[in-house]
Order: structure tokens, then C-alpha cells, then sequence
């Protein structure tokens, strides 16, 4: 696998996890009295426009790579998602999480060499 | 875990993961089908591949990656998340068996050693990272 394609597939993952995080944003400020609808709005726009390009970007990754090598990828989202609320939440990461988070890694890195 | 002593077999919470998880395999090989058949149309954007959606297969997978995620929300209102997303991992397994079954894609020892070791790491960081979605 070129190294672009693997850039690609784990850009693809961060804006599958940015994206995520956008809509669940917006949906927590829906229970919010009186509604911010601006923070609503952007924040939906955000979250579609992201998961907009995770879904083309993966259309066009799946064109030229087999599904098999590029399914794993998908698993690098709970690490990302775990390293993003200790880097910018700091939120504390188990001991077992980063053995998780180790073991994503070294999975995904096979995929993409074999 | 909620009391599904008398709900139809169909909305329990492990035929409903069940279910996400087969449609979700389901969704990715028809979404890679439409995608491969997306090549014949030259001109088409390099990088997103836009002409994708001009086949039916994509709109299939679409619509099943869509009832997967559905079917995934209504599980999450009936079962722990933690044991809800270990269960779930399953799909790592079940989209390469599906490509192999069905796009006829080999896979090397090496690729069937990585998906075990993602698949494992995927158990292990596990709940923490769900539960906040």
C-alpha cells in the first residue's frame, strides 16, 4: 500500500471521528434552554461536511484497494477518538486502552505492508 | 440491561447486533462493487469518487449502512455500550471474510494476523471511548 493511499485511509478516520463529535455536539446543545441554534447549525454543517468527505474519500479508496486491506483502518476510530479526549479533553487513558491503542497500530501497519 | 423477557425475538438486543453487524459487511461490499464499477467511467473525479453513486449497488449499500446504524442506536437503548461495542467488534472479522467470500480477495497470513491484532486492540480500548459518543 503507498504510503498517500495510507495517509488517506487514516484522514479518512479523523474526519469519521471529527464528524462524529460535531453531530453529538450539536445534539447535546439541543437540550440546552434557550437553544443556541448559530452553535446548533454550525456544528451540524461541520459534522455533515465531514462525514462528507470520510464518505467520498473512503468511495475513492475502495475503487483501487481491497476492502480487506482497508476495513482495518476503521479500527484506528476508538484510538483516535480515546487520544483526541486525552489531548484536548484531558481525559485519562488506561493502561488497557493504550495497550489497545498499541495493538490497533501495529494491526493496521501489518494490513498496510502485507 | 433492559427486560426483553417479552419482545420478539427480532427486537432483541443480540438479533438487532446481529443484524447491524451483517449489514454493515453487506454495506461495505456493495459500496466496494459499486466503487470498482465506478472505474469504467472515465473522467470522473480522481480522488472522491463522486461516480460511484451513479451505480445502484452503491444506493444499496448506502441505504444498508444506514438501516446498520439504526439497528446499532436501537441496541445501544437496550444494552450496556461496553458490551455492546466488544460484541460489535465482530465486523472486523466479518467484512474480510465477506470480501473473501465475495469479491474473491485473497488474504495473506500477514493481512489475517493484522486484523487480529486491530480486532484485539479494538476490545481493549473498547468501552472508554464509545461511551462519549
Amino acid at each position: 500500500m503507498t504510503l498517500l493511499a495510507a495517509s488517506m485511509c487514516v484522514l479518512c478516520q479523523f474526519c469519521l471521528v471529527i464528524g462524529q463529535l460535531l453531530l453529538k455536539h450539536a445534539m447535546n446543545a439541543t437540550r440546552l434552554v434557550p437553544v443556541p441554534w448559530a452553535a446548533v447549525g454550525w456544528n451540524l454543517a461541520g459534522g455533515i461536511s465531514s462525514l462528507g468527505l470520510w464518505f467520498f474519500t473512503w468511495l475513492g479508496l475502495l475503487r483501487d484497494w481491497e476492502l480487506s486491506r482497508l476495513f482495518p483502518f476503521e479500527g484506528l476510530s476508538p484510538p483516535l477518538l480515546a487520544l483526541g479526549a486525552w489531548i484536548f479533553l484531558g481525559e485519562r487513558i488506561s493502561p488497557r486502552a493504550w495497550a489497545g491503542i498499541v495493538l490497533v497500530g501495529c494491526g493496521v501497519a501489518l494490513v498496510a505492508e502485507g | 440491561m433492559r427486560d426483553t423477557r417479552h419482545q420478539a425475538w427480532y427486537l432483541g438486543p443480540c438479533f438487532q447486533l446481529g443484524l447491524s453487524a451483517v449489514l454493515l459487511s453487506a454495506a461495505e461490499v456493495l459500496m466496494k462493487k459499486g466503487a470498482t464499477a465506478s472505474l469504467i467511467l472515465t473522467g470522473m473525479t480522481p480522488l472522491f469518487n463522486v461516480g460511484a453513486l451513479t451505480w445502484s449497488v452503491t444506493w444499496i449499500g448506502i441505504v444498508l449502512y444506514v438501516v446498520s446504524f439504526i439497528s446499532w442506536l436501537y441496541v445501544l437503548r437496550l444494552m450496556p455500550v461496553t458490551q455492546a461495542y466488544c460484541l460489535i467488534s465482530v465486523v472486523h472479522v466479518l467484512v474480510p471474510a465477506a470480501a473473501w467470500l465475495f469479491l474473491l480477495e485473497s488474504i495473506s497470513l500477514s493481512r489475517a494476523a493484522g486484523i487480529a491484532l486491530v480486532l484485539g486492540g479494538t476490545l481493549l480500548v473498547g468501552a472508554p471511548t464509545t461511551q462519549r459518543l
